[in-house]
């Protein structure tokens, strides 16, 4: 067995196994005049070292974690291989972040402190940024809280689910208007946020595709409107739009956009009473529409939820 | 839903697919909502039939069901656009697949009746 130790780059095995068998590639060991091969043990050393450091390419060490993506807890053993295999990891565990403002502690608290410098987390690495419960997240300090939400630049998917949640507090989406220039798609669960400033939020991203609204079934939802400045621009919105619950007031703000809708997909699921902002929807969006999805719910029928999930199934 | 008009559809000219959920007095909207969608793109109609069509539908609404029969095989047999009908599994199913296949003999006779499974 014989081994070139040289560069990081260049070190590579082409010997045999010492046994004088043959591979592809490698040549009979042979013996040269003068030249006395270290004992076992040592070169088993050599070789050991080798292996404990990293002489891959980093594009194989990319592909071997990529490969690991959907795997927690290999990323995690693979995240204390080597310093250098951290940033990698990373960017797969940290690629979904759930806060529970309801779990004590306050998972944002958490998240602050175990990382209390915002430009050095791991919070660039988020590409879906979850909030359940937003009171605890950006009511408490203002101020720095919004540093830190800054700091998740680089989300695309954005969930906001604080159905239920109002009561307890004043709810402010203020905080995370142009959180990420990427965000592609927003999902929203509220009863009773104003949609003024469900719109405002919306309109802080200009590249926005898919907006999926969770309304709830309160009639009252959403009805104040009055106040609201509507915005110069809105984002481009050619993705899916999926709205559930109560939809008229929110179909009704989706119109009054001014750079119009162009969604290709429109999946809706409300009381028939809500009809005519169905139409209004589909006329908006009739040049880009490609596909449409209807479910009227009964007011004695709340339990077909399974319909609005079996949607995905069917288109 | 009586008195609702019905959506019009006929500028969607990119409209590839449409999904329903249809209850006994949705029928009729649904009908009059196709005969709207003039896409040339379209290649799929899925029809999702709500449990409460068991509760007695009536002449008047069996009828519309049958033109909605009617009017689901000339797409396809003119134009290509694919029924799908679907009813859940689970409870009230027998009686479902019994009424779809009454009410709907011609989808059901070329095989485009489908149970669903549950989620």
């Amino acid at each position: 067995m014989r081994c070139n130790v040289g560069t990081n780059a260049t070190r590579r095995w082409d010997g045999g196994t010492g046994t004088g068998d043959k591979r592809i590639g490698c040549g009979p060991r042979t013996e040269r005049p003068g030249v006395s091969f270290p004992p076992l043990s040592q070169r088993l050393t050599v070789l050991v070292q080798l292996t404990m450091s990293c002489t891959l390419p980093p594009e194989i060490l990319d592909l071997i974690v990529d490969h690991l993506h959907n795997q927690p807890a290999a990323l995690r053993a693979c995240c204390i291989v080597s310093s250098s295999w951290v940033p990698r990891t990373q960017k797969y565990l940290f690629a979904r972040i759930e806060y529970h403002a309801l779990n004590p502690p306050d998972t944002f608290e958490r998240w602050k402190n175990t990382f209390p410098d915002p430009s050095n987390s791991p919070a660039h690495y988020v590409r879906t940024l979850s909030f359940y419960g937003l009171t605890a997240a950006t009511a408490t300090d203002a101020k720095t809280t919004g540093s830190w939400i800054r700091a998740f630049c680089r989300v695309v998917n954005l969930h906001v689910n604080i159905a239920g949640w109002e009561v307890t507090g004043r709810v402010s989406l203020a905080q995370l208007h142009g959180l990420s220039p990427n965000l592609k798609s927003i999902y929203l669960a509220h009863s009773s946020i104003p949609p003024s400033e469900v719109f405002n939020l919306i309109c802080s991203f200009p590249l926005l595709e898919d907006l999926w609204f969770d309304l709830g079934f309160d009639i009252a939802t959403g009805s104040s409107t009055g106040g609201w400045v509507i915005p110069s621009t809105s984002p481009k919105l050619t993705g899916s739009l999926r709205m559930m619950g109560n939809i008229r007031s929110t179909a009704r703000q989706l119109c009054d956009l001014p750079d119009g809708l162009r969604f290709s997909k429109i999946m809706v699921w409300c009381p028939k009473e809500d009809v005519e902002s169905i139409m209004q929807l589909v006329s908006r969006c009739s040049g880009t529409l490609e596909s449409l999805s209807i479910y009227y719910y009964l007011s004695s029928a709340f339990s077909s939820a399974s319909d609005w999930s079996g949607s995905h199934h069917c288109s | 839903m009586p008195g609702t008009p019905s959506l019009d559809l006929s500028k969607a000219t990119k409209l590839k697919d449409m999904v329903f959920s249809c209850g006994k007095s949705d029928v009729l909207w649904i009908t009059t909502t196709i005969q709207t969608a003039t896409s040339k793109n379209l290649q799929q109609i899925t029809v999702r039939l709500r449990p409460d069509l068991l509760d007695q539908i009536g002449e008047m609404v069996y009828q519309e069901l049958q033109n909605l029969d009617c009017l689901l095989v000339q797409l396809w047999v003119s134009r290509s656009i694919r029924p799908n009908i679907t009813y859940q599994t689970g409870k009230g199913e027998r009686n479902m697949r019994w009424l779809a296949q009454g009410s709907l003999p011609k989808l059901a006779g070329r095989g485009f009746i489908n149970a669903l499974e549950r989620r």
